[in-house]
């Protein structure tokens, strides 16, 4: 009887164990700013996976990323992937996560990443790694939002309401400061759902708090996105970088090549003349979509390059759904950022 | 407009009759063309109200992203006229569809077409995937309509199992057409490593491969979008299929590669045995069951990777013959899908041993597709 009872304790003290574990992992997580005045490292690092070992590119990737961090401690990594299927993307990030940790490893799964140093597709990982005295990070997640099974046609009244409770109760578990400067949202729930997410938020942060994110790949198994080294589905991040650097947005529309190539052009300068700040780095939310109206995936990237250059941190990559300053052909309201398709949403942050 | 003796007025009669029973309501008030004909018989639903012909010509094109997607709708105007064309083309669609822009003002040259497009929002999808397109033409009190209903032609992101089941193909977009009493049902799907095409074809019986007589087939042309017409001059520009059922009563089928980009066009009028021809790599499986036959194929996309590009949003041409011989006959996918008359191209298709043609050619081998996401 008391072996019986002992048995029995044990597996509820490990189910116990397990459900805290999983809780705690959810919990909000924050690496603050410690001197404003501090340095900022923003760098980027791709790599393509040629042998088949998930694992073993994320190893490589992170350990890249270190080496490109020169000894900057590291405060967030956001991770672009394109890997096929559960089974290797947890490969993938648990090989990511044996170098860098869990607690600072985020983002999703999208359809491919650009960099300064060219575009990937499949089995690809690009990381964004942010670090340095001078930056803060805070990272919240919400799951079990509800909307992923769900079509617009024939549930946007209950599309919208849950995804405006998520989109508020995401940003109220963030930590927040005076020194927040941009919001980096990562939800499963793709164009055009993401705006309803998107206007959630803002009933926290105002209309005109500068928003940028893409929604994670949206095909049939493919659909995670990151939250301490985790793997999540139907749920949303949100990572709030803090200190003192500025932010230039700018998000223009395209569904045919010549235009794709003009409005990555004209979006990357226009973000670029909002800011007299040195770039720190540039991040660009693009559409799938987009790049599927290429002959040639590169030529976008180059357009992008032949404005910014190629010496600034880029992170780029292809999403189902993108965050920031809607196209003015789209706009219906007099918010900064929304939730939009067929975007390419640049972020500029710069600093003197 | 010369009369000549009794024929055109009746002629006129009968195309005035077919319109008003095609539901239009309009009554052509300038007939006569041979292509009019044909259109109104094959679902366009053309309607002019004007002294004479412009020449001008319009075709909707099916879209290939789902409704929600916020794809673009493509109208192609052709000036068939011996004068140059100036107007405004404008689309009319479901109610809940908002356009941009509302028209387009176009300036054609004789012979001269051009591809328009109207940016599409709001847009919901239809259960039964038929959305009814009025696309019009106006210059100099001069006004031409033509009515039809485009589908979504387009390959979600899935991975079916080639296994003469059909319930994981739920998630597929269907495309039909009828040709006669008997309905073509297409699906496709696609993957990081293949291409998948489901064809259900409403048929009494199933004429198997045999040594001497014509046998039921299907087949497929693979292109890129801005692909060239056939020529004889030229290399083909297009990756062609033929999907055979098997001639021992198994279900397991065989494809054949019957044309792939850089082969002289030349090759398409030569009746090679097809039995040289295998795609290894090919699944395919052919069955029947309540009156239709079912062929479930994976293509893998091997060489038609950096032909086609494969990625979500990618457009492209596939275009599909069903041999029937027993039954209908050919069965043309190009001719449900719009392409003019003009466009019948005996070069865009490979012929083949056990293959029964029509005396016209079938339609050019360039129909409008897609790739795009998962459904939802």
């Amino acid at each position: 009887m008391c072996r019986f009872i002992t048995r029995r304790v044990r597996l509820a003290t490990a189910l116990v164990g397990l459900m805290s574990s999983a809780a705690l992992a959810q919990e909000p997580w924050t690496a603050p700013l410690q001197d404003a005045q501090g340095a900022i490292v923003m760098r980027v690092v791709m790599v393509q996976d040629e042998d088949a070992n998930p694992q073993a590119v994320g190893q490589s990737v992170a350990k890249s990323l270190q080496t490109a961090m020169a000894g900057t401690a590291l405060k967030a990594v956001v991770v672009s992937e394109c890997f096929e299927d559960e089974e290797n993307k947890a490969q993938l990030l648990r090989g990511i996560c044996s170098v860098l940790g869990d607690d600072l490893v985020f983002g999703g799964a999208t359809y491919g990443s650009f960099t300064q140093t060219g575009s990937a597709g499949f089995d690809s990982v690009a990381l964004l790694g942010i670090g340095g005295a001078g930056v803060g990070v805070s990272a919240a997640i919400v799951t079990e939002m509800g909307t992923s099974k769900l079509a617009l046609d024939q549930h946007e009244a209950e599309i919208r309401d849950r995804l405006h409770a998520s989109g508020q109760q995401l940003i109220e578990r963030l930590a927040r400061s005076d020194r927040d400067r941009l919001l980096l949202l990562i939800p499963d729930a793709h164009s055009p759902k993401n705006r309803f997410l998107v206007e959630g938020v803002q009933r926290v942060t105002g209309e005109q708090f500068p928003i940028t994110g893409g929604s994670v790949n949206k095909n049939a198994g493919q659909s995670y996105v990151y939250y301490r080294g985790q793997l999540y589905r139907d749920s949303a991040v949100a990572l709030m970088l803090s200190g003192d650097f500025d932010v230039a947005l700018s998000g223009r529309l395209a569904k045919d090549q010549e235009s794709v190539l003009r409005t990555a052009a004209e979006g990357a300068a226009e973000a670029l003349s909002r800011t007299a700040k040195k770039p720190l780095a540039v991040l660009a939310y693009n559409c799938a979509g987009r790049r599927g109206k290429l002959d040639d995936v590169t030529e976008e990237l180059r357009a992008i390059q032949r404005v910014i250059g190629t010496a600034v941190p880029l992170f780029g990559c292809y999403n189902a759904g993108e965050i920031g300053p809607v196209d003015a052909s789209e706009r219906t309201s007099d918010a900064l950022c929304g939730g939009s398709g067929w975007h390419v949403m640049f972020s500029v942050l710069g600093r003197d | 407009m010369q009369l000549a003796g009794y024929e055109k007025p009746l002629r006129q009669l009968a195309i005035a009759l077919l319109a008003i029973v095609g539901g239009t309501g309009m009554v052509p008030a300038a007939l006569g063309q041979d292509r009019t004909d044909k259109e109104l018989l094959r679902g366009d639903r053309v309607s002019r109200a004007t002294s004479g012909d412009t020449g001008i010509r319009l075709r909707a094109e099916n879209l290939t992203l789902l409704p929600q997607s916020q794809p673009v709708a493509v109208v192609r105007v052709w000036n068939a006229g011996a004068q140059p064309y100036a107007g405004s083309i404008a689309l009319r669609a479901p109610e809940s569809w908002k356009l941009t822009p509302l028209e387009h003002a176009v300036q054609l040259a004789p012979g001269e077409e051009t591809r328009l497009s109207f940016s599409v929002e709001n847009a919901v999808e239809a259960p039964e995937n038929l959305y009814p397109i009025v696309v019009r033409a106006a210059a100099d009190g001069d006004e031409v309509t033509v009515h039809r209903d485009i589908q979504v032609a387009t390959a979600p992101y899935l991975r079916p199992t080639i296994d003469g089941e059909t319930d994981d193909w739920s998630d597929a977009v269907p495309v039909m057409f009828r040709t006669g009493q008997q309905q073509t049902v297409i699906r496709t799907a696609w993957h990081r490593r293949a291409f998948f095409v489901l064809v259900v074809v409403e048929e009494d019986a199933l004429q198997p491969p045999s040594t001497d007589g014509p046998q039921d087939a299907v087949q497929l042309a693979l292109a890129t979008r801005d692909a060239a017409a056939a020529q004889s001059a030229a290399a083909a520009d297009r990756f062609e299929f033929l999907l055979v059922p098997g001639s021992d009563g198994s279900a397991r089928g065989t494809c054949y590669c019957l044309m792939t980009p850089g082969t002289p066009s030349s090759v398409a009028a030569e009746p090679r045995p097809v039995a040289e021809l295998p795609v290894r790599s090919a699944e395919l499986i052919v069955r029947r069951g309540n009156g239709k036959t079912y062929y479930e194929c994976s293509l893998p996309w091997g060489d038609m990777q950096s032909y086609l590009k494969p990625a979500e949003g990618r457009e492209f041409n596939l275009s599909v013959l069903i041999h029937d011989p027993d039954g209908t006959g050919l069965r043309d996918w190009g001719e449900a899908a719009g392409l003019w008359e003009s466009q019948r191209n005996a070069l865009a298709w490979s012929t083949w041993r056990g293959a029964r043609w029509r005396d016209t050619p079938p339609m050019d081998s360039r129909t409008p597709w897609g790739l795009c996401s998962s459904r939802y």
